[in-house]
């Protein structure tokens, strides 16, 4: 706990409310409180200081126009995006324009939730003929968030699609608590929320040790941010900010603000491209994770092609395996266990890779399929032979010699048939 | 034999029988029943019949009247009288009425809830009708929240689940808060000290957040019964209560027996333990196969039952886990397994800490041994209810400990049979607390200027906490300004967050087996300490202070051990302090230093002294609050300096154990301390604090209640039948001395020759924080 907790709620405790005699802390205190931001209250951040009948609050603007870049990513193709098509992908309920898109980044000055958590920044960002603009709203203290909100809710509303990272776990549930909080009408975006995070997570998520923006943004934007202030030290910075009213950091603050906006864009961008175009646009581990989106999606054909042109580009032996493995199983499932077959025996053959269940596959496709019982035996004992040196699970090898018994058994009986 | 044929069989035995002090036959009682309330619905009436509920017990029927006609109500009932229909009933109705209406159901444990759930489920299943009722805690899955969230009618949850899990997310739970018209919270007795100081502050919070929702939740409570029911009620939810408790169940009769060990020794004034008799008591019903609970008044105790009691029926079934014990160091999952074992019957017999003293259903059993007065007038009736709940003859014996508290009560049975004495005593404004939950509830809404926590004061609380940053004034609130989230680190169960869990290492996986608080860990978890668990020894063999964890290993020994506590005493602040005849009472702020320097090895049976070793841990600090009497002057008879000291000794001893008895808590949270001459008040001093940080009210009652004290802790030293001190009374003679007795008398006496009656002493009042 506090260090001499116990002298300052003596202080505390000894004026009762009656003789209380304003001590020189609780003058600042009153002076501050009349006048919020006191002399400070022309601060603006380079934005522009809004008087609404609530109150007021910053609003900045910022453009990247149709020249700009953002990383290796050019923003030029942004307003003529197609989402034509694109309601697999986007889990949206109906296809969208660039122009119905709403990007949304918060700052907060927490970060595990409830409600002494507050967005203090609030970045939005939209696509329009000029370009990517973006419009940040700040609170410049705990009084301007009302009106702030108001003015972000009246915007919101003209939006059909709102596009986040991280946002279905974090920016919005904490908008949605602060709009209830303030008694305002909380939108709901239900499907019409488009979280980066997610998509991002099955393109990269097999190639990328951590998906997040930071890590997205050098690894596929090629964008590295200089001086950018890491997100965690975000709250504290703010807090700092309302007790010393000292800008530097803040102004940090806001440019993270409007490069997360603006490497949201950019994501977006490089997404949609590969979604429309696979093939065209994806290097061979992307299209392993488009392949599995799109199968999971049952367009089986072009999960088919988009393996395929994995397994062709495929630059490392383990994303080959991956590749061939994945439309192996995909080809059992969806067009019947004989089309697979070549794939198990070309896996089989791979060179030094020791898989067991091209093996195991093919056992089962030779013991129930084509009652090739001699067959499913040998695969059988091949793989029961890896799965020793390799010292499986038990159960694994449990399994095998399970079946191994069973296709004796069934041998001997067809022996007997037969005579 | 049967249960009547045991009766029998006791009453004939002049052995026992010589024991027994006192015998009391409670004759069954007979219902008395109540009408329907009028607005009651005609299908709430049909399930009642399916359930062949005909009538409403009296009880039943005057609180669910004063429900609908918008009352708050506590209904003090016994264990088994029906309580539940006090809250379902008209919950259910509103809910019948109109459909968005929300309840909140508060329980003490999650146990409790579990039972109090699937009771209510079997009546909304009869009733057929939609009513969503859900638990909501600690268990409930992540996915299933969501739709309680939205959709439950009746929330099902526990304070520190409101507390931590709800409350900080009010925003979430817009329907219930909106909608909320009953908060039900059962069990309201055991808030009381530390807990039920964080309780009556949870819920300023929670009214305060329903005030912003626009809702004004009635409270139905229920509480067992204690002298203050309504009292603790309005103190908890800080609001007007009426009070139902003329109790309308029928009862089955029940023989409550007071059993005094016999003397052994006269000279030193040695009774046989309690705990020898009870298991040789327990050990009769046991082999008849009537299932029996035993109630122990601390861990040890249970554990060192359990021992005696599986070796029992291990040499005549072959098989000792029909026996368990139950406490509260037990895993969660371990205590549903025990409750289940002995509703099914498969469990023969349990000893228990007062943890099964709650409606935690364990179903019907025929006897109740308790080893040691419970502590509580309240507490016995509730630990005697667990025997017998609806038919048949049922058994409760009060085994007496030496102890001077029990020596009182199985002398004077009269004191337990026709006083209630204890009060539920809270304090929601001890200052930790308090503090602790106005930084929550700034988080959950700021506050606004002038606003009060329920508290005069709230203001200067709330500057405090901006000066240290916490919170920000700005416009005309006080806004939360950390990044933390304050409720996580507040525990309602201590004044100080952090326990310490114990490890066992016998086995290469090592396993968590239990806990304990921070304040208990230097004396129970000490290096060397014998920790028992189940009736399993445990050795420590170190406890990291650090980082709160002690690592045990099983052994196999003859001994037990008790480590010797060292305390120093700091006055801070007075806030009230008055003459009285021979002495001045006062209470006040203190300082306690507290360090466990050595501890002893006692041997089981005949617990004799085996041996001891130092113990090397860090002093612990409490800042408390503390009654004390000074000594005006040194009584004339009282020759020299140790004389003093062993008659002070004596009276500390006694107050010790008679204290408790009027402030409805475990002698465990208190401390009794005596100087010869006290570095404060320069005079001789006995201070009697309160073991929790920032106090919770005992002292000031205790200044209240000083002549009174006197009066009957000199009863008790003159009464006892001991030669020259004895456990009972002021000690034993080898530590006060065989004059000790007469020495404590001489000084008492002092105090209360020609005592003023209580209302003419002077009071001078020098400070009163936040009353």
């Amino acid at each position: 706990m506090i260090p001499n907790l116990k002298g300052k709620l003596k202080t505390l405790s000894s004026s009762s409310p009656s003789n209380k005699q304003p001590n020189t802390s609780v003058l600042e205190n009153t002076s501050r409180n009349n006048e919020p931001i006191g002399e400070e209250s022309s601060v603006d951040f380079d934005g522009q200081i809004i008087h609404s009948s609530e109150g007021t609050f910053v609003k900045k603007r910022s453009l990247y126009g149709t020249d700009a870049y953002y990383g290796s990513t050019s923003l030029t193709k942004l307003s003529t995006l197609d989402f034509m098509d694109s309601q697999w992908w986007t889990r949206q309920d109906r296809d969208f324009t660039p122009k119905d898109i709403v990007f949304l980044d918060t700052e907060t000055t927490g970060l595990s939730g409830g409600l002494g958590t507050y967005a203090f920044l609030i970045g939005l960002g939209f696509i329009t003929e000029e370009g990517l603009v973006v419009e940040q709203y700040l609170m410049r203290d705990f009084d301007e968030e009302y009106p702030m909100l108001k003015s972000v809710l009246d915007i919101l509303e003209n939006y059909r699609v709102l596009v986040t990272f991280n946002g279905k776990s974090f920016d919005w549930p904490l908008m949605e608590s602060r709009l209830i909080y303030s008694r305002l009408k909380p939108l709901h975006w239900e499907n019409a929320h488009l979280d980066l995070l997610h998509v991002s997570r099955r393109i990269w998520g097999n190639c990328l040790e951590s998906c997040s923006l930071s890590s997205i943004e050098e690894n596929i934007l090629g964008n590295v941010r200089q001086d950018d202030i890491p997100g965690f030290m975000i709250p504290k910075a703010y807090l700092d900010y309302l007790d010393t009213r000292e800008t530097n950091e803040m102004e940090r603050i806001i440019r993270h603000n409007e490069w997360d906006i603006a490497a949201m864009s950019a994501l977006l961008l490089q997404i949609s491209k590969l979604f429309l175009d696979p093939i065209g646009n994806g290097d061979a581990s992307e299209l392993l994770g488009i392949a599995r989106e799109l199968e999971r999606n049952d367009r089986i054909m072009e999960a088919a092609e988009c393996y395929e042109a994995c397994i062709r580009s495929a630059p490392n032996r383990s994303l080959k395996i991956e590749a061939k493995k994945r439309i192996a199983y995909m080809k059992k499932r969806h067009v019947g266990p004989g089309e697979a077959m070549d794939l198990w025996l070309d896996l089989a053959d791979e060179q030094g890779s020791m898989l067991l269940f091209p093996f195991i596959e093919m056992a089962k496709y030779f013991e129930h399929k084509s009652k090739d019982f001699q067959n499913a035996l040998d695969c059988t004992d091949k793989a029961i032979q890896m799965a020793k040196m390799r010292k499986t699970s038990s159960n694994l090898l449990e399994d095998l010699l399970k079946r191994r018994r069973r296709l004796i058994r069934k041998l001997e009986r067809r022996n007997k048939q037969w005579g | 034999m049967n249960i009547d044929q045991l009766v029998d069989q006791i009453r004939n035995n002049s052995e026992i029988m010589r024991n027994v002090s006192y015998w009391n036959e409670i004759e069954p009682q007979k219902a008395k029943y109540g009408p329907f309330p009028e607005a009651l619905r005609p299908e709430l009436q049909e399930v009642l019949e399916k359930k062949g509920i005909l009538q409403l017990y009296s009880h039943q029927s005057q609180s669910i009247q004063l429900s609908f006609k918008g009352k708050n109500v506590v209904v003090v009932t016994p264990t088994a009288s029906g309580k539940t229909l006090c809250y379902n009933l008209p919950v259910v109705n509103e809910i019948l009425n109109n459909d968005d209406v929300r309840a909140l159901y508060l329980f003490p444990t999650k146990a409790l809830s579990q039972d109090q759930v699937s009771e209510l489920h079997e009546m909304l299943e009869l009733l057929g009708h939609p009513i969503k009722t859900y638990t909501y805690d600690g268990d409930t899955p992540i996915s299933a929240r969501k739709a309680i969230r939205q959709a439950g009618h009746i929330v099902v949850t526990n304070p520190d689940m409101l507390h931590s899990g709800i409350m900080p997310h009010h925003t979430k739970w817009v329907k219930l808060f909106e909608n909320l018209k009953y908060v039900v919270i059962d069990e309201i007795h055991s808030y009381r000290g530390v807990f039920g100081s964080h309780m009556g502050n949870v819920l300023r919070r929670l009214q305060r957040i329903c005030k912003f929702y626009g809702s004004n939740p009635q409270f139905i409570c229920c509480s067992a019964t204690i002298a203050n029911p309504q009292e603790l009620t309005e103190r908890i939810i800080g609001q007007e209560v009426e009070l139902v408790d003329k109790n309308g169940a029928p009862s089955s009769q029940k023989h409550l027996i007071f059993y005094n060990p016999p003397v052994i020794n006269q000279q030193l004034g040695i009774r046989r333990s309690s705990l020898l008799e009870t298991k040789k008591l327990a050990s009769n019903f046991l082999l008849n196969n009537v299932q029996t609970i035993l109630f122990a008044k601390s861990r040890l105790t249970v554990e060192v039952l359990v021992t005696y009691l599986k070796q029992l029926v291990k040499d005549k079934l072959g098989n000792s886990n029909r026996i368990r014990g139950y406490r509260g160091g037990y895993l969660p999952k371990q205590r549903r397994e025990i409750e289940k074992g002995l509703r099914s019957g498969e469990i023969l017999g349990v000893v228990s800490t007062n943890a099964l003293e709650l409606g935690v259903d364990i179903g019907q059993l025929q006897v109740c041994i308790m080893c040691g007065y419970p502590g509580t007038i309240a507490s016995t009736w509730q630990q005697a209810g667990r025997a017998g709940r609806r038919n048949g003859t049922a058994i409760a014996i009060i085994v007496a400990s030496s102890n001077p508290m029990d020596q009182y009560i199985i002398q004077h049975p009269e004191f337990f049979l026709e006083a209630s004495p204890e009060h539920g005593l809270i304090n929601p404004n001890n200052l930790y607390i308090l503090m602790s939950h106005i930084k929550c509830a700034a988080f959950e809404l700021p506050f606004e200027d002038g606003e009060s926590f329920g508290v005069d004061g709230t203001d200067q609380i709330l500057e405090y906490l901006e000066e240290n940053k916490i919170l920000r004034h700005v416009g005309n609130r006080w806004h939360w300004t950390a990044e933390s989230f304050p409720s996580n680190a507040i525990s309602l169960r201590s004044a100080a967050n952090e326990n310490f869990i114990i490890i066992d290492c016998t086995l290469p996986d090592h396993r968590v087996i239990g806990e304990t608080d921070r304040f208990s860990a230097p004396q129970l978890l000490h290096e060397e300490a014998i920790y028992l668990h189940e009736g399993i020894q445990y050795q420590v063999e170190k406890l990291d202070f650090e980082e709160k964890k002690a690592y045990v290993r099983k052994v196999d020994v003859d001994y037990y051990t008790d480590a010797n506590l060292a305390v120093t005493m700091k006055v801070l602040d007075v806030f009230q302090s008055s003459d009285e005849k021979g002495t001045e009472k006062s209470w006040g702020d203190v300082m306690v230093t507290s360090m466990v320097t050595m501890f002893k090895k006692i041997k089981f049976d005949t617990h004799e002294n085996l041996g001891w070793g130092p113990v090397n841990l860090p002093e612990l600090e409490l800042q408390t609050t503390s009654y004390w009497m000074a000594l005006s002057e040194i009584p004339a008879d009282i020759a020299s300096q140790d004389d003093l000291q062993n008659g002070l000794m004596g009276i500390a001893n006694v107050l010790g154990h008679i204290a408790p008895l009027y402030l409805m808590c475990d002698p465990r949270d208190i401390h009794v301390v005596y100087h010869v001459k006290s570095p404060f008040t320069q005079k001789p001093t006995i201070y009697i604090y309160d073991s929790c940080p920032g106090g919770i009210g005992f002292s000031q009652r205790l200044y209240e209640l000083h002549s009174e004290l006197s009066q009957k802790s000199l009863e008790v030293i003159s009464d006892c039948f001991c030669e020259s001190g004895c456990p009972a009374c002021v000690g034993p003679a080898a530590e006060v001395t065989d004059k000790g007795k007469v020495l404590a008398q001489k000084i008492l006496g002092g105090i209360l020759d020609d005592t003023q009656p209580e209302g003419q002493a002077q009071d001078t009042v020098i400070q009163l924080p936040f009353e």
